[in-house]
């Protein structure tokens, strides 16, 4: 949430709302490596012009509702809305600071990128690859065979479709910009913090054009560690685990077969440590998605496949409102064997470094550049980069 | 009538400022003014607080952070400078006090006394720093050098808002909840009174008033605009 806001009250009811946002003005060079930072609708970070009015109405005992609004000029269907976010919180439940509650349209709890992607607090502008790269894995169609999933490696991020014609997006491993409906319970105890969630879909396959397109319910949960003692202090350790369905409901199976057998399951681990004017912090996931697997040789697909990834990101600031950030991304496909020995990463690997520098005038003014490099260390006909350059404004 | 006034640029403040041991030399002379602050506040505008703890039309008694007050010689004179040592602490993810108000050339402690790290940095113009994240029980010193209205923050919690306000005039104070205030060592003279509070960039001048050695309290009082 931005932090420079309208405020007014209504003493009589105790109500204090709250009205804010963040807007960003970005122009960037290079075609390819802009699309690789596309999100499921087409928008993206680099996004020429974003704007995400805000809304926060504090009741009486805890209770807040919340909405935002992301506009992305580069989405799919123009300068409309990306997504439209709702959800109310129960803070300090009785009183306690370890019991709270959210409802709604959940932001994601797995790891701890989410609490920061708000670009303010991240050190480059784009999206770790663990939360927003498409992978050639879709939630709308089930592969025809292991060689159409092969086909498709690199592919994700623009369109997948087993047989022909285009298709949406491949499913990222834990898409952070696609809030879940579901119900979270979270909160801290001396160095103890912890969240669980249930939700309608997965990390991966969470809300589709602003409706769930999967039913079937989904767990999320971390448990971390934080204000460490002794020379831990600027430590933050976590474990996430998240489960469920992720194919959508309109997937065809097979007569045999149903879409909520076919479970996302994805560990994960988030570290931070700061002092000073330093952070480096690193996530990274061991994901698996379970497939209707068949032997037929003319019909093979594995019983699943797996992928894992991490990142290491860091900042320094040089003086008051500059700022250094990098961030180094990578993702492994495991390989599958067809029925001809045809062995292959089923995905191709990739990796990509971001540099940005952002200096800050003032407090609600920011400038950021930044390069992205993108290799495919199989397939190095896909390598790409790019180069922008952020305004962005709170208000 | 309320005028709105910059304090001296800090070149010229810089220059007067040898000229100032002698022209305050005689402390021993001074009293304490008293006074009393009324009224309601203008409307905000905006609010920097995370929940808008700052409301329309509030009275002075209800300010979240301090009304501070200064006064400074009518005649243009340069008061003396006066050696402090305030701490400004972190605690429940606040600044406190949340507003300070401090003569030019001092050094402010900014203490952590929560459990967890705070990031202490300001962009404003007259004195531009970040103190990095650091524990409890730990603090870092800023000068303040620069006449002029300092914003605080944390950069970890983004709810976190104070000020310090910086004046070339040793007489200074910051108001209690009912907006009473004392100022010492204040030497019999013709001096005019500002008043900052959220969320002016600078101190509006209220009064211009004769102190001597023995006044009645003063009674002032902040036109609603």
């Amino acid at each position: 949430m931005a932090a420079g806001l309208v405020g007014w009250a209504v003493p009589a009811l105790a109500v204090e709302s709250r009205i804010g946002g963040w807007a960003t003005i970005s122009h960037h060079e290079g075609r390819t490596g802009y699309r690789l930072n596309d999100m499921n609708r087409n928008d993206n970070a680099f996004s020429g012009l974003r704007i995400n009015p805000e809304v926060q109405v504090r009741l009486d005992g805890g209770l807040e509702l919340n909405a935002e609004y992301l506009i992305d000029a580069g989405a799919s269907t123009g300068l409309s809305n990306t997504f439209l976010r709702l959800w109310g919180e129960w803070e300090e439940a009785g009183g306690q600071r370890w019991l709270n509650f959210k409802v709604g349209s959940l932001p994601l709890v797995f790891g701890t990128y989410g609490e920061r992607a708000n670009q303010k607090s991240n050190p480059v502008i784009g999206v770790p690859l663990l939360s927003g790269y498409h992978t050639s894995l879709s939630m709308q169609f089930v592969p025809v065979n292991g060689d159409s999933l092969l086909n498709r490696r690199g592919r994700g991020q623009f369109g997948i479709n087993y047989t022909s014609g285009s298709g949406f997006k491949g499913m990222v491993m834990v898409y952070e910009p696609c809030w879940d409906m579901g119900l979270e319970a979270y909160g801290a105890h001396g160095a103890f913090e912890y969240a669980v969630a249930l939700t309608e879909g997965t990390p991966s396959a969470a809300v589709l054009f602003g409706n769930e397109t999967n039913d079937e319910p989904g767990f999320v949960g971390r448990l971390g560690l934080s204000n460490l003692p002794g020379a831990l202090f600027g430590a933050r350790l976590g474990v996430s685990y998240a489960t469920g369905a992720f194919y959508s409901n309109n997937v065809a199976m097979s007569a045999d077969r149903r879409n909520e057998d076919f479970d996302q399951i994805v560990w994960g681990y988030d570290a931070e440590y700061s002092i000073g004017r330093f952070v480096v912090r690193s996530e990274g996931v061991w994901n698996s998605w379970q497939l209707p697997g068949n032997d037929d040789p003319a019909r093979w697909l594995p019983d699943e496949v797996e992928a894992n990834a991490f990142f290491v990101e860091s900042a320094v600031k040089l003086m008051p409102g500059a700022t250094l950030g990098a961030r180094y991304d990578q993702i492994n496909f495991d390989e599958i064997t067809g029925p001809t020995g045809r062995t292959q990463a089923w995905d191709a690997n990739v990796r990509r470094v971001e540099g940005a520098f952002s200096f800050r005038p003032a407090r609600e003014w920011e400038i950021r550049v930044a390069y992205q490099n993108w290799w495919y260390p199989d397939e190095p006909a896909l390598d790409a980069d790019m180069a922008g350059f952020q305004l962005r404004m709170d208000f | 009538m309320v005028t709105q006034y910059r304090f001296p640029v800090p070149a010229v403040w810089a220059a007067l400022a040898i000229l100032s041991i002698t022209a305050f030399s005689s402390l021993a002379s001074a009293g304490t003014v008293n006074g009393r602050i009324n009224g309601t506040l203008p409307p905000l505008r905006k609010s920097p607080d995370l929940y808008g703890k700052y409301r329309r039309g509030q009275p002075v008694a209800d300010l979240p952070n301090p009304l501070l007050v200064v006064l400074m010689p009518a005649d243009g004179s340069v008061p003396p400078r006066l050696v402090t040592h305030p701490v400004v602490d972190q605690k429940d993810e606040r600044f406190m006090p949340g507003a300070l108000v401090v003569q030019v050339g001092t050094t402010v402690e900014f203490l952590n006394s929560d459990s967890f790290y705070h990031n202490v940095f300001s962009l404003s113009a007259p004195r531009k720093f970040d103190l990095g994240r650091y524990r409890k029980g730990d603090s870092r010193p800023v000068t303040f050098n620069t006449p002029g209205l300092v914003r605080l923050f944390c950069e970890i919690h983004p709810g976190m808002l104070g000020y310090v306000l910086v004046s070339p005039s040793p007489w200074t104070a910051a108001a209690s909840p009912e907006g009473n205030f004392a100022i010492t060592n204040v030497p019999p003279g013709r001096y005019d009174i500002f008043v900052w509070h959220e969320p002016l960039t600078d101190p509006i001048r209220i009064d211009t008033v004769e102190i001597g050695l023995e006044s009645a309290p003063l009674e002032l009082t902040i036109a609603g605009r």
